[in-house]
């Protein structure tokens, strides 16, 4: 008895139902925590601003610069990211696992 | 007219034709082979919902073109080259290891709410006040013990315990993590191959069903999170 | 102006209200932390001393705070000796009591040495 060949049929792509956080929050909203916390509180700070006073009333507006930068990122020979180098030593523990007899 | 700064990348030909927040043609400026991508714009931009859209949209459309790059944070504005030409030169050294470590990967958001964290304050916050004294210590290795035990306290504040079901799942796309708690949400920021990110969130999905954990994911988005090193 | 890719946010069912309403108190309070004036030093005129000391020694655990963290990353990496170890920590735990011993004779209570930093005020 062969089986009935026929082409494996496509599920059907269910319509796009709005997300209980765009119910809640409203369809733009449901992004807007994102967009808030990676531009707001991350990204590269370049620069920065300081008000200087005294009995509460602003004097000075200065524009600082930011120039920290870790020790080991700017000598050479050090090496980056600690995931990296985590998955660098779990390489070579895999690595040497394969060579052992 | 003054600079505003939209982010950091690793190559400068596919910047042309884009365009800002305000409609402005972008720029890619090399200063000593870390390239910022700039425009001219009117005043500092005020973070309104509308406008941080558009940066956010204005970053992705860069994220697009190039292999690597560094969102800057929204707002920052310079009064002219030099200002931003300093800041770039001195800090140059770190920011092109930045890049180097964000190439072809992108960044996957997973929130948790209602975390607490398992040991004190949040954001790996540590008050001067909550140093353990009491215990005695061998004179000839306080200094040791003092780093072991903030290095115990800082992989603390790192676990996330409700995600140890999930790591299992997405432990081989995750190049680094970036854990945050605020306001009684935990959040977890990955770092991963960007042609990993729908298999990426399956993952997530699938296994946060399957252990009963419920979590928000997002992305993928250009690695705000891994702008920096600390 | 660039068309932005579509970004998709996962699906949130299964996640309750106050668990949504958490997220929105969380997208507010990152908007207030940003939206105020960062960096601001206004010192008392009726306790200037207090004032002063209170900032000196906020910069100087600050930047305590910092050498902790990068020490403590450069020992885990696996970066310094154990004498370095040993010789950081010992420095770190008396410039941490110095800063306090100091504070305490201003009237300057540790909790007191956490001004809002701003943009790098993340790595406290």
């Amino acid at each position: 008895m062969s089986p009935n060949r026929s082409p494996r049929p496509r599920p059907p792509k269910p319509p796009r139902r709005r997300t209980e956080a765009e119910e809640i929050l409203g369809p733009e909203d449901a992004s807007l925590l994102d967009i808030v916390d990676n531009l707001l509180n991350k990204g590269v700070v370049l620069n920065g601003d300081l008000t200087i006073g005294l009995a509460r009333v602003e004097l000075i507006y200065a524009r600082l610069s930011l120039l920290l930068s870790a020790a080991d990122r700017v000598l050479p020979g050090e090496q980056a990211d600690f995931m990296e180098r985590h998955h660098a030593r779990h390489m070579m523990r895999r690595a040497r696992r394969r060579t052992r007899p | 007219m003054i600079l505003c700064v939209y982010a950091l990348v690793s190559s400068s030909r596919p910047v042309q034709r884009l365009t800002g927040i305000a409609g402005e043609p972008l720029r890619a400026i090399s200063f000593d082979r870390v390239i910022a991508v700039i425009g001219y714009v009117r005043r500092r931009p005020a973070a309104s919902a509308r406008h941080l859209r558009q940066y956010a949209a204005v970053v992705e459309s860069i994220a697009a073109r190039v292999p690597a790059i560094l969102p800057v944070r929204f707002g920052t504005t310079f009064d002219d080259l030099e200002e931003l030409t300093l800041v770039l030169r001195s800090r140059g050294s770190a920011l092109r290891q930045r890049v180097r470590a964000v190439r072809g990967r992108t960044q996957m958001t997973i929130r948790l709410v209602g975390s607490d964290p398992v040991n004190g304050p949040s954001r790996g916050q540590t008050p001067v006040t909550s140093r353990t004294r009491v215990r005695p210590r061998n004179r000839a290795t306080q200094g040791t013990q003092y780093m072991q035990e903030r290095l115990t306290m800082l992989r603390t504040a790192r676990e996330v315990p409700e995600l140890v079901s999930i790591r299992p799942a997405i432990r081989r796309f995750v190049k680094d993590e970036r854990v945050e708690r605020r306001s009684g949400v935990a959040t977890v920021h990955h770092l991963i191959p960007r042609a990993m990110a729908e298999r990426y969130r399956a993952a997530v999905t699938g296994a946060a069903a399957e252990s009963g954990v419920r979590l928000i994911v997002s992305g993928p988005f250009a690695p705000y999170a891994f702008a920096d090193n600390w | 102006m660039p068309r932005a890719k579509r970004r998709i946010v996962a699906s949130t069912a299964g996640l309750t209200v106050s668990e949504l309403a958490k997220l929105n108190d969380l997208r507010r309070e990152l908007e207030r932390t940003s939206a105020s004036s960062p960096l601001r030093w206004n010192a008392d005129p009726d306790d200037v001393q207090r004032s002063v000391a209170q900032l000196v020694l906020t910069l100087v655990e600050f930047i305590r705070k910092l050498m902790e963290r990068q020490a403590i990353r450069r020992m885990e990496a696996g970066t310094l000796t154990d004498q370095q170890t040993e010789d950081i920590g010992r420095a770190l735990m008396k410039l941490e009591q110095t800063v306090v011993d100091i504070a305490a004779r201003f009237g300057v209570l540790p909790d007191d040495l956490n001004l809002d930093l701003g943009p790098i005020g993340k790595l406290m």
